[in-house]
This record gives structure tokens, C-alpha cells and sequence, in this order.
């Protein structure tokens, strides 16, 4: 069943065109990562998915609904920046939050708070927690209203590696127990290898659709490096790609298909001191569909 | 409602030096009163008898009018800093816009009445203390009435002041300002009757001075009967008239009624525009939102 779809959504500043006929087609449950350089339109796509700003033309439906008040109770929303009071200890802070929907319970908060971990510290006020403390409570924040659909922008960014392992354990949880889709920016090109689409959009239109395998399939090859033996030309198949790098004795050969490096190493076993073996990742993918050069 | 009206009065009372420092205005004119200007005023009010029973009030009355105006304003700040902030949470929620207005409006009220009644009690001892001033129960039943009326015309007034705000930085300069300025405006640094013709006219079209006016009939009432029991009426109006109790305005001289009358409807015509200001846009988004493809309201 498909939680979110939009078609052609478009939005215009002016002459600008920040987002350019963008069709989106979210499974429920899935975990969707979206990404693009800076100023690819992420934001502002993510705005006009949240309902924070209308879209210039194209349309949305968030679980086959669009009416504004309808599509917000099924969505929740992690901002890239805090939102919460600083002043105000994280249970408070969740508590009059809680009081802004209709029916969501104080044991609402509590269970929240338990679940991302932060009851420990739920009397501390918000602004003196760490950075991970804090992105856990604002995902406490936007599950309150019990969203089919979480948005996260950027929910990482700026995190250290532990802190980052337990915000991805938290929405994998969410997602396993109540079946939440996640829908998320990042700059983590690794986090996007987890998801089950990645869409990558530049300058405004999606370049790139599908997931992270098949992407990686197509936009990189496998590259294998070798340090032949002293005086050892090595057999490579004529239509192999390769070159030699004669500063370091290097030969490094694109790989056509998965067996090929075990069985091209096995048959030149003989003629090779050492190997790298180079699988694509999503950076080269990312790197392959929007270009070296930097932007904004 | 109540729980955008909660967190934006618990924003407010724990950031204890935001507290001190918007009633600090107020107290800064009792300390300047004490230590200044008192002797000069009682000086050259020597014919009048019992003037300091007549001045400690008068200046009571200016310190709540400014409080009110200078509280309320602090109490607003946070809707220009969720501007900044919070407010694309709240937009999320299913809250109206309305409400989230009218919860901001309603804090600043309650910020405005407490603080009046703070500042109000710390005059009543310290007069009470240094001169012996008692004010009788009527008088104050009438004060703590125009408290509430001045707090919900202060937050109108400076609600229209805040929506021409987007930044705190550029708040902050301006509260300074009106912290400033409001003292003067009100004539409670110098009695309205020793400015020039400018300054006086400056005034009377500066709403907090109706409100000090009023405070001040309320307050000066038992005791400008008392003295001017024996003189001409004429007599009284111009003492009255240099104190800024009422007003010349080209209509002849304010009343009671006409001060309260000219306040409020300074109040409803400042919340009139921050309406028309915040619900034009909106009633326009309403009619295109989501009216694309087959996205509808």
C-alpha cells in the first residue's frame, strides 16, 4: 500500500525553481532516503510533504488522504534544527506538545520517553542535553500524534558515530513495532545503503530512483587493484577495462560482474604479491550522478 | 489553548532576569523619584497642602501605567521568537492559527496583570513605609480593576508593536526604546505640565498616557477632594492638568470616561489591524492551498 504519492509537485520562487516535477510512490513501512548536494531541493521538498508550505503545482496524497488537517494526523515531522523550549525539561516540553492534539495521553509521553531512551533524563531541561539526547526527544516529539509517516531532515547531521548508531536503532524499532514509514534527507551517504529506495535529486528533479543495489549496480562498477609480482604480466580478458599506474606498479581492473574478481584472482594467484578490492558504494554513486564540483 | 498559554507563561517566569528586567523600568522611576526627583517636586509645590500626599500616588499611577506596557511587551517576545523557532511546530498541530494568537495574547495579559499587582504591592509598602501613605479599600478595588483593563489594552497595543517584528535582535533594540520612552510618555518623569507644547501634544497621542491618567484619578481622588476642598475648581483642574490627570484635547478636557473610552478603543483598533494583518495572507492561502491537482482544504 502506498503511504505517500505525489505527482508533478513543482514549486516556483519567483523565477527560481527549487523543486521540478517531482513524482514520489512511498510504500508503507518502507524507509526512504532522499538525497541530493545542498540546494538540490530537499528542504523545500520536505516542506511541501509536511504541509509547511503549498506546492506551486503537482499534488500530493499522504495514506490516500489530502486534506490538509487529515494529512497532519498521519504525519510527523523531525526538523533539521530544534523546535522544543530549551527553558522547559523534556517531559514538560512533550506533555504541552501532547496537549496541542486531541487525544494523546500523558502515558503517551511516557511511553515515548522510554522508548527512545531518554526517560533518564526526562527532568533536565532541554537545552542543557547533548545533541543526541536532544534528536532523541525530538523524535519522541514527532511520534506523539502516532504519524504513519515520519519525516526526518537531516536527522543525523552533526552526530557522532555512536549516537547516530542508536538514532538508526530507535526508527528501525519504530519501524519493526508499528510499521512506521521513514522518509528521511541525509547527508550520510552510508545511512542511504539501509533503505529500501533512495531517491537522489539534483538541481530540483529526481536524477535517480530506486534501491540502493540496483543504483549501485548501475551507476558504479567494482574496481580491483593489483601489485603484480616482480617481472609477472598478468592475463587479463581483452574486454576487461584496466590500466597501469607505473609510479606505483598498480593494475586496477573494473570488475563486470560479482565472481569475476574471486575467479580473476584465482587464476593469476601465481603473479600477485597483494589486492584491493573496491566495491561501489553509495558515494560513488551519489559522485557519479551529481558531478565532483562543489555547490553552495 | 491552555497549553500554548501554560508553556508561554512557564517560558516566561523561568527565565528569572527576563522577569526582573521588564519590571525593571518601573522601579528604576520610584529609585529616580526617591532619590530625586521628589524634593524638587515638593518644592515647588510648596502651596499646595499635603502635595506629598498628593505625588506619591501620582506617581504610583505612572509606574503601573508603564509596567503594563513594558510587561505585556516582554511577555509577547516570545511570539517573535517562535517566529524564529517553534512556530513551525505549532503549525503542524491541528491548533488553529487563532488560538496560537489568542494563546500568546492571553500570556502576555497574565504577564501584565501579576506584574502590576507586583509592582503595585511593592509601591503600597514602600509609600506605606516611607510616608505613611494608606490607601483606602475602595481606592484599591478600583486600582486592581483598571490593572486587568490595562493589561488587556497593553497586550493589544503592543501586539500591533510585536507583529511588525520578525527578529529578537531587532525586538530587543526596540524594547529598550519603548522602555525608555514609555516612562516620558506617560509624564511620570516630568509632569506633562512642565514639557513644552510639543512634548504635551506628543503625549496625548501616546495611549499609555489615557492609562496613566486613569490610574491616577483612581488613586488621587480621596485626597485631591481633600485638598482643594476650600479652593476654586479651577484651581484644582490646573494642578490636575500639570500632573497629567486628564487632558485638554481640542474637544475640551478628558473625563474619566472619555480617557477609558479613547484607551480601549486604542486597544481594539491596534488587535482590528493585527487581525486584517495576520488573516489577510491566511484567508488568501486558504483559497489556494492545496486547491492544486486534487488537493483540498
Amino acid at each position: 500500500m502506498e503511504i505517500l504519492t505525489a505527482e508533478h509537485l513543482t514549486k516556483h520562487y519567483g523565477q527560481h525553481i527549487a523543486v521540478n516535477d517531482v513524482n514520489l510512490h512511498v510504500m508503507a513501512g518502507s524507509l526512504v532516503a532522499f538525497l541530493g548536494p545542498n540546494g538540490a531541493g530537499k528542504s523545500t521538498t520536505i516542506r511541501m510533504l509536511t504541509t509547511l508550505s503549498q506546492p506551486s503545482s503537482g499534488f500530493f496524497t499522504i495514506n490516500g488522504k489530502n486534506r490538509l488537517k487529515d494529512m497532519r494526523q498521519d504525519i510527523g515531522i523531525v526538523f533539521q534544527e530544534s523546535v522544543l523550549d530549551s527553558r522547559l525539561t523534556v517531559r514538560d516540553n512533550l506533555r504541552l506538545r501532547a496537549r496541542l492534539y486531541p487525544d494523546v495521553s500523558r502515558q503517551r509521553v511516557d511511553d515515548l520517553l522510554t522508548r527512545v531512551g531518554a526517560a533518564e533524563f526526562a527532568k533536565q531541561a532541554y537545552g542543557s542535553l547533548s545533541g543526541g539526547q536532544r534528536r532523541r526527544v525530538d523524535i519522541a516529539r514527532a511520534l506523539l500524534n502516532k504519524p504513519r509517516i515520519l519525516f526526518l531532515d537531516e536527522p543525523t547531521t552533526g552526530l557522532d558515530i555512536q549516537t547516530r548508531a542508536v538514532i538508526w536503532k530507535i526508527l528501525q524499532e519504530m519501524r519493526e513495532q508499528d510499521g512506521l514509514t521513514v522518509f528521511l534527507t541525509t547527508h550520510y551517504l552510508e545511512e542511504a545503503e539501509a533503505a529500501d529506495d533512495v531517491y537522489v535529486l539534483d538541481q530540483g528533479r529526481i536524477i535517480a530512483h530506486g534501491a540502493a543495489e540496483v543504483l549501485k549496480q548501475q551507476y558504479t562498477h567494482s574496481e580491483l587493484v593489483v601489485w603484480p609480482s616482480q617481472h609477472q604480466i598478468l592475463t587479463i580478458p581483452t574486454n576487461w577495462h584496466h590500466h597501469f599506474d607505473p609510479q606505483h606498479g598498480t593494475e586496477t581492473i573494473e570488475m563486470p560482474s560479482e565472481q569475476s574478481p574471486i575467479d580473476f584472482l584465482s587464476s593469476q594467484q601465481a603473479k600477485i604479491q597483494d589486492f584491493e578490492y573496491h566495491k561501489g558504494s553509495m558515494d560513488d554513486v551519489f559522485l557519479a550522478l551529481t558531478g565532483r564540483e562543489i555547490r553552495g | 489553548m491552555t497549553a500554548i498559554l501554560e508553556r508561554n507563561l512557564k517560558l516566561f517566569f523561568k527565565n528569572r532576569a527576563g522577569v526582573f528586567f521588564s519590571v525593571l523600568g518601573p522601579l528604576i522611576v520610584l529609585g529616580l523619584y526617591v532619590i530625586f526627583l521628589k524634593q524638587n517636586m515638593l518644592a515647588a509645590w510648596s502651596a499646595v497642602p499635603h502635595a506629598q500626599k498628593l505625588l506619591d500616588p501620582w506617581l504610583i499611577g505612572g509606574m503601573l501605567a508603564v509596567t503594563a506596557m513594558t510587561t505585556t511587551l516582554s511577555g509577547l517576545r516570545q511570539l517573535v521568537d517562535d517566529q524564529e523557532h517553534a512556530a513551525v511546530d505549532f503549525e503542524i498541530t491541528p491548533v488553529s492559527p487563532f488560538v496560537r494568537q489568542m494563546g500568546y495574547f492571553l500570556s502576555a495579559t497574565i504577564i501584565g496583570i501579576l506584574m502590576q499587582l507586583v509592582v503595585f504591592g511593592v509601591d503600597m509598602l514602600y509609600f506605606g513605609w516611607a510616608d505613611n501613605l494608606v490607601l483606602t479599600a475602595g481606592t484599591i478595588v478600583k486600582v486592581v480593576g483598571l490593572i486587568f483593563i490595562n493589561a488587556i489594552v497593553a497586550a493589544c497595543l503592543n501586539g500591533l508593536l510585536v507583529s511588525l517584528f520578525k527578529t529578537r535582535n531587532s525586538l530587543s533594540t526596540f524594547e529598550t526604546i519603548i522602555g525608555t520612552l514609555s516612562g516620558f510618555l506617560s509624564g511620570i518623569y516630568v509632569p506633562i505640565g512642565d514639557l513644552p507644547d510639543k512634548a504635551q501634544t506628543l503625549i496625548k497621542f501616546y495611549p499609555g498616557a489615557y492609562s496613566a491618567s486613569l490610574y491616577r484619578r483612581a488613586l488621587m481622588a480621596p485626597q485631591l477632594d481633600q485638598t482643594f476642598s476650600a479652593a476654586p475648581t479651577k484651581i484644582q483642574t490646573h494642578f490636575e492638568h500639570v500632573l497629567g490627570v486628564g487632558y485638554n484635547l481640542h474637544f475640551g478636557a478628558t473625563t474619566f470616561m472619555t480617557e477609558m473610552l479613547i484607551f480601549i478603543g486604542c486597544g481594539l483598533l491596534a488587535i482590528l489591524v493585527v487581525l486584517v494583518k495576520s488573516w489577510l495572507p491566511e484567508l488568501r492561502l486558504r483559497r489556494v492551498r492545496y486547491n492544486n491537482g486534487n488537493n483540498t482544504l
